[in-house]
């Protein structure tokens, strides 16, 4: 079947969108535009005019959310509740501290220092979402990298669907949600990089529903001191992981449960292995020396 | 019956006795009235009544919901891709 994909730039990752009728194409590439726009008015660390920029200088002061940023926020909580703070949206200071601290793009290598910061913890954040009002512990900086551009792509899938009539897959920076299916599904190249060609060295699978992510450890790396440091922190301490795995690849009934899941596995380390078997999530993990290893859902190789 | 200094004692410890029972009965009252109004609506505004991360999440559902397989399981495919799922 004949498939029609269009790509943009936005929020420092590649974008895309996939429908299987052309004239769908330009109807879903409106709405998930206008998803990608919304979720980086609201989330953004890096804006200084965004919701969350401003809800992190609020340092304790009530703060007054639109629905958007409620609904992330109420996402990143219960990530947090559901690994046990393994992914935890007050990770802000952490990241800043290790020296990402402005757009990826900018970030300088050779940074003099780091300091390691634990995260306070999800109990640091109070959310009131029926009058949509939060208030974080004085100090604490959110960050909501690990469930926003995920929620991103489960919001703009649906609206995209609905917008062309039409199945569709939209992929933010290779974190992928499809609504509906073509025959056979949704063909989806798994690797280390989202910018990958679709040869990369990797597995192609089918989805035909939910959600499917990948984390990695060999992207957003960058120097501070003489350390080599990247994106992925354990909140209970502020270090980057240990690389026990550089890669994992999870699917779920959604995007932002596959990328939280990913995410932590990457936390968890040696056991995430079994914490992602015991909870019958198809995944697909990858170790430094590029070894595989796989959940008992996870499609084998043919 | 005591002299005049036991009798003053007494009475400070019977006035002492009764502040401690208005006050356990008014903190009573005041906690539940707290918990009702966190129960139906919450406050951010004061920390008596500000929702928790516990209230944002049976608003938007159990935490346990977060981490479910799709009804279908991924399958192995030989169509020529059309997405690259890799960290970003």
């Amino acid at each position: 079947m004949e498939l029609h994909s269009d790509m943009f730039e936005a929020i420092g990752v590649l974008n895309l969108v996939t429908v299987t009728e052309p004239a769908a194409l330009g109807p879903a590439l409106e709405a998930v535009r206008a998803e990608v726009a919304a979720i980086d008015a609201a989330c953004s660390r890096f804006h200084p005019d965004s919701e969350l920029s401003r809800l992190n200088r609020a340092n304790g002061e009530p703060f007054a959310a639109g629905p958007l940023l409620v609904e992330a926020l109420g996402v990143a909580l219960r990530a947090a509740e559901a690994t046990d703070g393994a992914v935890d949206p007050t990770v802000g200071a952490s990241l800043r501290a290790l020296g990402w601290d402005r757009d990826f793009a900018l970030v300088a290598t050779g940074r003099a220092s780091f300091r390691l910061v634990p995260a306070a913890g999800r109990n640091a954040v109070r959310l009131d979402p029926v009058r949509r009002v939060v208030r974080t512990a004085p100090g604490v900086e959110l960050d909501l990298g690990a469930t926003a551009k995920a929620l991103a792509a489960d919001r703009a899938a649906r609206a995209a669907a609905a917008a062309a009539r039409s199945p569709v897959l939209v992929s933010l920076g290779g974190d992928v949600a499809v609504a509906g299916a073509p025959p056979g599904g949704w063909a989806i190249r798994v690797t280390d990089d989202h910018r990958d060609s679709v040869t990369a060295h990797g597995q192609t699978v089918a989805i035909r529903d939910g959600g499917l992510a990948t984390s990695s450890t060999t992207v957003r790396r960058w120097r501070a001191g003489d350390t080599d440091v990247h994106h992925i922190v354990d909140p209970r301490t502020g270090v980057p992981v240990a690389e026990h795995w550089r890669t994992v690849t999870v699917a779920a009934s959604t995007c932002v449960g596959a990328n939280t899941a990913a995410t932590a596995a990457l936390v968890r380390g040696r056991d995430a292995l079994s914490w992602l078997e015991a909870l019958r999530l198809p995944a697909r993990l990858v170790r430094r020396d590029g070894s595989v290893a796989a959940t008992s859902t996870w499609p084998a190789p043919a | 019956m005591g002299s005049k200094r036991e009798l003053n004692q007494r009475r400070v410890r019977r006035a002492t006795q009764a502040l401690v029972a208005v006050s356990v009965a008014a903190t009573a009252v005041f906690v539940g009235a707290a918990a009702r109004t966190t129960g139906t609506t919450g406050s951010a505004g004061d920390d008596t009544t500000a929702g928790t991360a516990s209230d944002a999440t049976s608003s938007f559902g159990s935490s346990y919901d977060t981490l479910l397989p799709s009804s279908s399981a991924p399958t192995n495919s030989f169509a020529v891709p059309s997405a690259v799922s890799g960290g970003s």
